[in-house]
């Protein structure tokens, strides 16, 4: 059961998802936006005529009771308009109508898949990405960027008039203190990352953050940093904090009298203002805490089995009838133990909308029960869930690290593949051969020759193929499993190599026991997860091996980080896909971009670093025929039931990035 | 017997401080820290970790201090401020989360255990009594099933016939509009209508072993010359079995009741897990997945109190009622 459980990737499906939320400068083009043509993006967000915008009768009656200001009043002067916070094939793209309560579900808040679980999972309830849209880079929460001295500096244009869900007022004071009092102050952020730093290096010079008025401010780098805008639109949510409320726990800003009672109260030691500081910033407490943001949505309460929040009454969008959204006035969560107890109540209909706590191997249990008020449907996953990654450096058996580094052996392995019957046996045919790397061709035959040409032409009396010293050549998969996609992956592909003669066994650990396996580099197979679709800006690691996965060759992923004092000396085909790699993260000119992507991809084609078992997972997607989520942009109005075509392209979007004024 | 009870208390400090120190350090010895894994979900979920973030939350969770100091700091704080620190995956009080699951836990064990007397007892009696009858084989036959059908499977089978037969999802404890409202008379009725579904399912193997216990226990007793010489007297059969084999047989299970302290506060995991029951069970075992260790550490060194208490109750009750053990003990 645990090994469902831990399915990652079911939440964050197809970049287009995260449409709101966080994904996308850059990005493949989804299908979702050939789906939704009655979607007119506005020429321009001009600001509506005052008195023209129509709120939810939930909050016009607090409006009436002088609880909240006008709606005229709390929407900036230049809203975000038209964009719905959902992905088109999550239902109708339509104007919608107010109120109602969306039935969520995921499981234990606390478990092992999640840190405090659901809302990191349902993110696009929770957070807002400075600018999106999986095709265009355009404004979201910052209005407009404009991209000075070729890349090096961003001048962002913040919307007028935004609020944060208390009230107060989002302007350059708020990302200010963003900057200077968190990410650069050492006692709140004693190592800054890479990703604020010039060329995306951690030893280049910090960002630097220059306010030109209360709505426009600049960040400067010493040399063009052509990825960073791609930053900004995934995974965190940089520039948003409300420093009127946060101030109040920054030792700089309250003196410590103040601190000392609220930080002993929280359960820390006298001084240690930045842990208090920490757990206000905490997203999964705001209902306790009362944490602004400007979000669609607020918590209001969390418990062990549910949590509840309400719409946000400051929330910056609007529909294009000049709604303010969203429609849905609040969002009830339940929280199960497991995916299992999640089936259930999805098959019971008492759920409007499932994402994560999902199951493939439950589609035919869906679609049995659909009469119980919902749709099933496919929805591309963000995340292939089992690729094979092979320790290349591992200290195991130094000749079985040195069979492994012959180019010749990693193609064989592959050649050696049949992902059709892997794609039919494990992701019941819901996922396509590799494409992004196109390692897709199967030939045993040549896998044999390939291998008997690289001097492993002996054999023992097993059939096994034998290398130099007479070892029997065996590649152990020893792993831990967190998506329940690496166990079968990872049995097919050792039968599948045992075929042509090389011994390989697939074994579970417990995930404490790999890390220490793993960080001892001694390794040497294993299946893991690779994130094709987000590919080349977001998850980068994945080409270049992360540390922490310790996943194809961890002494070179040393080596070159290090300049050269750790680790060892990789091969030159892998000091150049890095070099490539860094300068491509770097370089604000588009073609060249472009180029040194395919280039990279080329060079992870041809010298098969990894071996890529398949692309365009989908996954099941549960939404209710009615209840709120059918009235509005959540509903499943448009669309049957079939697969969703999926589009993931595997380009880099550089054309885009660099649009000059974002919508 | 008042110096013997003083002496088995103050036995008691250092041996809670060395449970305390032994749970601490086996949390922590696993490699990583509750933050590689957290990570390691972080990234899974698809959100990318920068290294700013991965130092600061070090310095958030205090995993930037050595390990005595993080020790000694949660025994002072618990000491002193009765506080057992921070979960670090709820990012909340252990106290607090405790204080959510630990009566719904009670609740159920103490529903549980008295489900398994009542109806273990009579059974046992009735089998015994009747032994090779239609009855007893009946019984005998369902007390195999209930000790060798694993209760988590039992649990799934009863969600399933809930949800073929009655169209409803059985998992939890309250109805959806009962979750969140205070605790009302239709509340308490809400919860027993859900409550028997874990009792039955979570009770049954107990059940089924304390009517094979019951029933071997009485058998023996049966056939001892007290009872015969009682029945022989003229001694009503009914007063003959309850007032002495009866008493004699429950012997055993009484004894365990010494045990159910810790038990109850424990919670059951798997059919917590299956039922969706928010119980203390599936709380460790996510803690202890997780590396949550002052989660962990807390619920382990709470577990831990209530297994010594629950001893030391056991054995003054022992030594009140058996004068042999009283000598024994006492006698310096």
């Amino acid at each position: 059961m645990l090994e469902t459980r831990l399915r990652p990737g079911l939440a964050i499906a197809a970049i287009g998802l995260l449409l709101a939320a966080v994904l996308a400068a850059c990005g493949p083009a989804p299908a979702p936006a050939a789906e939704e043509p009655m979607v007119e993006e506005p020429a321009a967000e001009e600001a509506m005529p005052e008195g023209k915008y129509n709120e939810s009768p939930m909050l016009a009656a607090m409006v009436a009771a002088g609880e909240l200001p006008p709606v005229d009043e709390r929407v900036p002067v230049n809203p975000r308009v038209g964009v719905p916070q959902i992905p088109a094939d999550w239902g109708a793209q339509e104007v919608g109508q107010y109120g109602g309560t969306l039935r969520l579900i995921d499981y234990d808040q606390g478990s092992v898949g999640h840190d405090a679980g659901w809302l990191r999972n349902e993110f696009w309830l929770a957070t807002e990405g400075l600018a999106h849209d999986p095709d265009r880079l355009h404004g979201n929460v910052m209005a407009d960027v404009d991209v000075l001295d070729d890349g090096a500096r961003f001048r962002f244009h913040m919307r007028q008039g935004m609020k944060f869900s208390d009230g107060s007022a989002f302007t350059t004071e708020d990302v200010a203190f963003w900057h200077n009092d968190l990410r650069m102050n050492e006692t709140v952020t004693p190592v800054l990352g890479a990703a604020w730093r010039s060329g995306r290096s951690i030893d280049g010079e910090p960002m630097t953050l220059e306010v030109v008025d209360d709505y426009t401010f600049e960040v400067g780098f010493t040399e063009p940093y052509g990825s960073f805008l791609s930053l900004l639109t995934y995974g965190t949510s940089p520039f948003i904090t409300d420093s009127g409320f946060l101030k109040q726990f920054h030792g700089d800003y309250t003196d410590m009298d103040t601190l000392n009672p609220m930080i002993t109260e929280a359960g820390f030691e006298e001084g240690e203002w930045w842990r208090l500081l920490g757990s206000k910033m905490n997203q999964n407490r705001q209902h306790e805490t009362g944490l602004p943001n400007v979000a669609p949505y607020l918590l209001t309460s969390m418990g062990p089995t549910r949590a509840t929040m309400t719409r946000n009454p400051y929330y910056f969008k609007v529909d294009e009838a000049g709604n303010q959204l969203p429609y849905i006035d609040e969002v009830e969560i339940s929280i199960v133990s497991d995916v299992e107890a999640a089936t259930l109540e999805i098959i019971a209909g008492n759920v409007d909308l499932a994402r994560r706590p999902v199951n493939p191997q439950s589609i035919p249990l869906y679609k049995e029960n659909e009469g119980n008020g919902y749709q099933t449907r496919l929805q591309a996953q963000h995340a292939s869930l089992g690729e094979v990654f092979i320790n290349l450096t591992s200290d195991a058996d130094p000749v079985w690290a040195e069979t492994m580094q012959d180019l010749r052996v990693r193609q064989a392995l592959s050649l050696a593949l049949d992902r059709a019957h892997i794609i039919d046996a494990v992701y019941l045919g819901l996922a396509s051969p590799p494409r992004v790397i196109p390692l897709n061709v199967f030939d045993q035959d040549a896998a044999n020759g390939l291998l008997d040409e690289a001097g492993l032409d002996q054999r023992d009396g097993d059939g096994m193929r034998l290398m130099a010293n007479g070892e029997p050549f065996c590649i152990p998969f020893v792993m831990a499993t967190f998506t329940g996609e690496e166990l079968p992956v990872g049995e097919q592909v050792s039968r599948m190599w045992q075929d042509v003669g090389v011994c390989s066994s697939v074994k579970i650990v417990e995930t404490n026991l790999f890390l220490e396996i793993a960080g001892a580099n001694e390794h040497q197979a294993m299946t893991w997860w690779a994130h094709y679709p987000r590919w080349p800006y977001h998850e980068y690691n994945d080409y270049v091996g992360r540390a922490w996965q310790y996943t194809y060759a961890p002494l070179w992923y040393q080596w070159y980080n290090s300049g050269g004092e750790q680790g060892t000396e990789p091969p030159a085909e892998y000091v150049e896909l890095r070099q490539m790699q860094d300068e491509m993260l770097a370089t604000a000119d588009n073609a060249r971009g472009k180029e040194l992507w395919e280039a990279m991809k080329q060079n992870i084609a041809d010298n098969v670093w990894w071996i890529p078992i398949v692309d365009d997972v989908l996954g099941p997607l549960i939404v209710s025929r009615d209840g709120p989520a059918a009235r509005s942009r959540l509903g499943a109005g448009a669309g049957g039931a079939g697969p969703t075509p999926v589009q993931k392209s595997d380009l880099p979007c550089l054309s885009t990035r660099f649009a000059g004024s974002l919508s | 017997m008042l110096v013997y009870t003083v002496r088995r208390i103050l036995i008691l400090i250092p041996l809670l401080f060395v449970i305390s120190v032994i749970t601490f350090v086996l949390i922590q010895l696993p490699p990583g820290d509750y933050l590689t894994l957290y990570i390691m979900q972080l990234e899974a979920a698809g959100t990318t970790v920068a290294e700013e973030e991965v130092e600061m939350l070090k310095r958030v969770f205090g995993l930037d201090k050595p390990m005595h100091v993080q020790y000694f700091i949660w025994l002072r704080r618990i000491l002193i401020y009765h506080d057992f620190g921070r979960s670090f995956q709820f990012q909340a009080p252990v106290s607090e989360l405790l204080a959510d699951r630990v009566p719904l836990t009670v609740a159920v064990s103490l529903a549980t255990t008295v489900f398994v007397f009542v109806v273990a007892v009579p059974i046992g009696i009735l089998s015994a009594t009747n032994q090779y009858s239609l009855l007893d084989y009946f019984w005998t036959f369902v007390g195999f099933i209930g000790i060798s059908v694993p209760s988590f499977l039992l649990a799934l089978v009863a969600l399933w016939i809930a949800f073929k037969q009655f169209n409803m999802s059985a998992i939890g404890l309250f109805s959806p509009e009962y979750m969140d409202a205070a605790w009302s008379w239709g509340k308490v009725v809400d919860l027993l209508k859900h409550l028997w579904i874990p009792v039955v399912i979570i009770g049954m193997a107990g059940t089924a072993s304390l009517i094979r216990t019951m029933r071997g226990t009485l058998l023996d007793e049966l056939r001892r010359q007290y009872v015969i010489t009682a029945r022989s007297k003229g001694l009503p059969e009914i007063r003959n079995l309850i007032k002495y084999p009866v008493r004699t047989a429950i012997n055993p299970i009484i004894s365990t009741i010494g045990w159910l302290l810790p038990g109850i506060i424990s919670g059951e995991v798997l059919v917590s897990m299956v039922m969706n029951i928010p119980t203390t069970g599936p709380l460790l075992l996510t803690a202890l997945l997780n590396q949550d260790m002052y989660l962990a550490g807390s619920i382990v060194l709470i577990l831990s109190c209530l297994t010594v208490i629950g001893t030391l109750i056991s054995d003054i009750l022992l030594t009140w009622l058996d004068p042999r053990i009283r000598f024994e003990s006492i006698a310096p």
